[in-house]
Parts: C-alpha cells; sequence; structure tokens
C-alpha cells in the first residue's frame, strides 16, 4: 500500500503575465516535446472561449527573485497572444538544475503525445546527460520501454556517442553492475513441485540480491545432487528470461 | 530588521501593536516600513485616510509582479511612518503563498526596521513573514478564546525554528486570591506560557485610543512599548 504524503496547500496565485521568463532547464528541452499545430489552436481556443487558465503555470524562483517557467510555457504564450495582464502561477520550492530539468520534462511529457522518433530522441537526450542512468530509469523518465531504451542505447554506443558503461544507477540512485547476459542452458527437467517457482514480479534487472539469496539457501539446503541441479537450472532459466 | 506581529487567533492585537511599535520607534528616529499583510487592510484603514472605494495598490500588487511598491508616508501627531497598503484582493492569496515568497522582496529598502502586521493564520502570508523575522511578537488579549491560539501560534513557529516573544495586553498583575475575570485570565495566561518568554502591556495604556488617533502615543507609553519589544 502506498504511504500518502501530507496533504499541504498549494503556492498558487495570479502574476504578471509581463514578469515570467522561461528558464534555461526548459530552454534546453522544450525542442524535445514539442507541440503540434493543431494542438497549440486547440488549447487557444480552450483557454479563450473559457476566459481562464485551469491549470497554473509552474514557476521557479532563482536567486534574484526571477519567476521562471518550467511547464506551461503554451499557456503563457497563449495569455501574451491574448492580451491576459496576469496568469495564475503555482510556486514550486525546488533546488538544483537536474531536478528543475526533470520537472520541465515530467510536466511537459504528461501533456503530449510523442511519436516514437520523438521518444527515441527524448531516450538519446537522457542517454547522453548520463549514459550510467539505468534502462528502467529512462524508460520511466521518457514514457517508454525498456528494450525501446535498450536499443537506442546500443545505437547510440556503437556510434561513438556514448561510452559503454559497466555499473549503472537505479531509479534508487544506486549504483549496479550491469548484468552479463548468459548463454542458454539446455532444458531441465523438473521433478513437479519440489522446486519453488521463480517469481517475475520483480525488476531482477537490477535488484537480484533477495531473491538469489533464497535461490542459494535452497541449493545448499538440498538433500542431493539432483536437487541442487535443478535449482541450478532454474536460476539460470529465469536469468534467462529477464536478460 | 524584520518584525512579525504574528498570532492565529483574531482580534488579539496584531495591528493594535503593530501602530504602537511603529509609532515607538519612529519616535526615536528609527525608519521605519509597515506592511500591512491582512487582506482585511485593517493597519491601511488605521493609518492611512485612503478612500474606502478605492483600490489600494500596495502589497498584493508587490506579490503579483509589480516593481512599483507604492510607498505612502502617514503622520501621527508629527511621528512619520512609511506603509504598504493591503486590500481586498489579497484575499485570493494570502492563505496560499509560499513560504519563501518575503525572502528576497524588501531587501534593497532601506529602512531600520520593517513590521509586518499579519492576518489570523500561522499559513501562508503569516508564515512567509515569519520566516524573514529577526524577531516575532504574538500579541494576546485577555480573554478565554486567546489562549488555545496563542499556544498553537507558539507551538506552529517552532516548527519553522522561530521562537516568539507573548505580549500579553491589558494585562494585570493577578491578586492571587482575586476571581475577577482579569485576575483569572491574567493567572490562567502566565501558566499556559510556561516557558515561553513574555512581556505585558498594562491596562491603563488606552491603545484603543491611539491607534485611533483620538490621543497621541505618550513617552511613558513609549518606553512601555520599547522595554516589551527590548529596545533602547
Amino acid at each position: 500500500m502506498s504511504k500518502q504524503k501530507q496533504i499541504t496547500q498549494k503556492a498558487i496565485m495570479p502574476y504578471n503575465t509581463n514578469k515570467l521568463e522561461i528558464s534555461p532547464e526548459l530552454k534546453e528541452v522544450q525542442q524535445l516535446m514539442p507541440i503540434s499545430a493543431v494542438d497549440y489552436d486547440q488549447l487557444k481556443r480552450d483557454i479563450s472561449e473559457s476566459g481562464e487558465i485551469r491549470d497554473p503555470i509552474k514557476v521557479y524562483r532563482d536567486k534574484s527573485g526571477k519567476h521562471l517557467i518550467v511547464g506551461g510555457a503554451n499557456r503563457w504564450n497563449i495569455a501574451q497572444e491574448l492580451g491576459w495582464s496576469t496568469v495564475p502561477i503555482e510556486i514550486v520550492e525546488i533546488k538544483g538544475s537536474s531536478k528543475i530539468q526533470d520537472l520541465a520534462i515530467k510536466d511537459n511529457l504528461s501533456r503530449r503525445h510523442l511519436s516514437n522518433d520523438q521518444k527515441r530522441k527524448l531516450i538519446a537526450y537522457f542517454l547522453k546527460s548520463d549514459p550510467e542512468q539505468s534502462n528502467k530509469s529512462v524508460a520511466k523518465k521518457s514514457g517508454s520501454t525498456k528494450e525501446t531504451v535498450k536499443t537506442v542505447r546500443a545505437n547510440l554506443e556503437s556510434g561513438g556517442e556514448i561510452r559503454p558503461v559497466k555499473t549503472v544507477k537505479g531509479a534508487d540512485d544506486k549504483t549496479y553492475k550491469k548484468p552479463v547476459p548468459i548463454s542458454k542452458p539446455k532444458k531441465s527437467e523438473k521433478s513437479g513441485g519440489e522446486i519453488r517457482p521463480l517469481e517475475k514480479d520483480i525488476d531482477a534487472e537490477y535488484d537480484l540480491n533477495q531473491h538469489f539469496l533464497t535461490i542459494v539457501k535452497d541449493i545448499l539446503q538440498g538433500k542431493d545432487k539432483q536437487d541442487r541441479e535443478l535449482l541450478i537450472n532454474s536460476m539460470i532459466d529465469y536469468l534467462e528470461s529477464i536478460k | 530588521m524584520n518584525i512579525c506581529i504574528t498570532s492565529q487567533k483574531g482580534g488579539s492585537g496584531k495591528t493594535s501593536f503593530t501602530i504602537l511599535i511603529a509609532l515607538s520607534l519612529s519616535s526615536i528616529g528609527y525608519r521605519v516600513l509597515c506592511l500591512d499583510c491582512d487582506p482585511q487592510g485593517g493597519l491601511t484603514s488605521y493609518l492611512s485616510k485612503i478612500d474606502y472605494k478605492k483600490k489600494r495598490k500596495g502589497i498584493f500588487d508587490i506579490l503579483t509582479g509589480d516593481d512599483n511598491y507604492n510607498i505612502i508616508t502617514v503622520e501621527r501627531h508629527g511621528i512619520k511612518l512609511d506603509l504598504i497598503p493591503a486590500d481586498h484582493r489579497l484575499d485570493a492569496i494570502y492563505s496560499s503563498l509560499s513560504p519563501y515568497e518575503f525572502e528576497l522582496k524588501f531587501n534593497d529598502l532601506n529602512y531600520d526596521y520593517i513590521i509586518y502586521d499579519t492576518p489570523p493564520t500561522v499559513q501562508g502570508i503569516s508564515r512567509a513573514a515569519a520566516m524573514v523575522a529577526d524577531t516575532i511578537f504574538i500579541p494576546a488579549d485577555l480573554s478565554e478564546g486567546t489562549i488555545n491560539p496563542t499556544l498553537y501560534t507558539i507551538d506552529s513557529l517552532k516548527k519553522i525554528k522561530k521562537n516568539a516573544k507573548v505580549i500579553l495586553l491589558g494585562y494585570k498583575v493577578p491578586d492571587k486570591e482575586s476571581n475577577a475575570f482579569k485576575d483569572v485570565m491574567s493567572r490562567e495566561f502566565k501558566e499556559s506560557l510556561g516557558s515561553t518568554p513574555f512581556d505585558t502591556i498594562p491596562a491603563t495604556v488606552n491603545i484603543k485610543r491611539i491607534v485611533s488617533d483620538e490621543k497621541k502615543i505618550t513617552r511613558k507609553i513609549i518606553e512601555t512599548i520599547l522595554n516589551a519589544i527590548e529596545v533602547k
């Protein structure tokens, strides 16, 4: 069950349209998540007809007090085109260029339908900025799959655009060794019940510790050679399946 | 130096105490700016002569991106004060402001003291004022409904690592044996505050008449106020 965060009031208020600027973090990634002309026009029509911007524009304040946009640049542009003197802003208290950029990407990505090609460009951007990010964390950030990230990574490595890495950082920020692919063994016979089925509900690519400990324990406790061999082969099958 | 006047209790004497402090400090030569942070605009109403029908350009405009601070100078019996007004427009935003809202706002202004008169809440604009304050005072009028909000305000400030001094307005040194209302209230307040520092403004100081400008603030009252806020 997920833990609920404490409910707090968001800092939302009207702000002088002309006093806002696009943040450098958003400028860097904006072109990776373009809005189509059709979507922009639809958004403009919706805002104009309703007379309001329903989702506040996300901003943070820099050291000089400037209000910089991390999400909602299109809504801001539209407000300027419509001649509105104020727009609703939500001030986010966030520090650190990489965290601000993550927020900029997350906020914009949730509003876009990117083509496959656009997604690959976004994945390439993430991998180039930090090749040690795991495929899983890049997939999560870009809204794509591990397999797509793996393909993009392989292309970038073969083209020399990123270096191959030996360790990767998981979503938990811990560093893991990049697993070496295991060659497929011959199929083993299962006795029909003595062996505990291996579970595939964890991301064993990088978080095998607990699961391996359980398997190793079983192997060591296995009463005879046949049991131990069956367990080892099951482990190999499992690793192969999650490769 | 930033002074925050705050309390969750409405009508506890925040605006009155703000005026008393401002007049006292200005009378001994300090440059004082009062910030009306309450959407009711009570401080603005007491100090200025702005027509109630007119928009009061001030704190709301500053918080929503206007660089023109519209500081107005007011005078009470020869004592001058500067004021940034407030009006009802502040009601739309005051409770949800970021706690860091005032961090850079008034740093460049050349005042000895900036006094923030806040609305009856510990959230939003009040918290933002407390965050930048060098000193915080919690005025408390002696009434039954004031003890709990005062204690809650003290606790809320502790959560943001701020300490405050309570100022008991209309305090009377309690007679231990007496069951008269003021004696009972004075005793209860003292007990409830525990180790929280406090000071008192005696009942003999006619706060209402000074605040409404019917009476001039006297030397003796100024000394009482300056003692309470520990300024020489």
